[in-house]
């Protein structure tokens, strides 16, 4: 569970729909440039770039370089780190509320 | 579960992303009243019977919640407490039983309870606490 704040940060940043447009535009053509990206969304080179600025912060992608020529590239283990803390936390809830139903029925039994 | 991430591609990877918030909900119907249901969160000696040892509970706004579970605490703070209808507090996971060492963020956990045709519709959320606030009480 040492993910917690890291799952904020991904869920904050997947909360956009650009961001997550930009998310899938990445998987389904690869790693592109601010430019590649602006062409394929409909969205300003500057918004592209604010974007991926978020993103990059949450760990989701990054780039090999800097400046106009960068390409960007989707790091989505965070993701993935992010989907387990759900799963987790859930299944977790799912077993207390059976122990409580148990509980209940002892209780009144 | 609020967020699916479904693998669309081969062979590359690719993501549909359908992310709304980070909240896990879970919802059920108890068959027993509001206030017996109530009891089954704030009494020390039934909270312990299904979510975790007891340790301290004070049921009411900045009150302290310390569970001991297997192999590590959890310690938070009591946010909201309307008796048969709400309970939330934060809280997170210390690592050992009274090693004060974070191994997890803070998470916000909300008890709502309503009436329901079967008892009573007990429907829990956890989700993160935003960093900016998450020291406080806990």
């Amino acid at each position: 569970m040492s993910g917690d704040r890291q799952v904020h940060e991904v869920f904050s940043a997947l909360s956009d729909p650009t961001r997550r447009a930009v998310i899938r535009s990445l998987s389904e053509d690869g790693p592109s440039t601010v430019t590649e990206l602006a062409g394929r969304l409909p969205v300003t080179r500057q918004a592209v770039t604010k974007h991926l600025e978020a993103l990059e912060e949450a760990g989701l992608v990054a780039s090999d370089a800097r400046g106009r020529g960068a390409r960007f590239r989707l790091t989505p283990r965070p993701m993935t780190e992010a989907m387990r803390w759900m799963a987790d936390v859930g299944g977790e809830w799912d077993e207390r509320l059976e122990a409580l139903r148990t509980h209940l029925a002892r209780r009144r039994g | 579960m609020v967020a699916a991430f479904q693998c669309v591609g081969n062979p590359s990877v690719a993501y549909d992303v359908e992310v709304r918030d980070e909240r896990v909900t879970r919802s059920v119907v108890l068959p027993a009243g509001r206030d017996e249901v109530w009891a089954t969160l704030t009494r020390p000696e039934e909270l312990s019977a299904w979510l975790g040892e007891v340790m301290e509970l004070e049921p009411e706004p900045g009150g302290a919640i310390v569970l001991r579970e297997l192999g590590s605490m959890r310690r938070g703070m009591v946010e909201a407490a309307e008796p048969g209808r709400i309970l939330s507090f934060r809280w997170r996971r210390l690592a050992g039983a009274g090693v004060s060492l974070e191994v997890g963020g803070a998470t916000r956990v909300t008890f709502v309870l309503e009436a329901d045709p079967g008892g009573t519709r007990l429907t829990v959320t956890e989700e993160p606490v935003p960093l900016a606030t998450a020291g406080l009480g806990a």
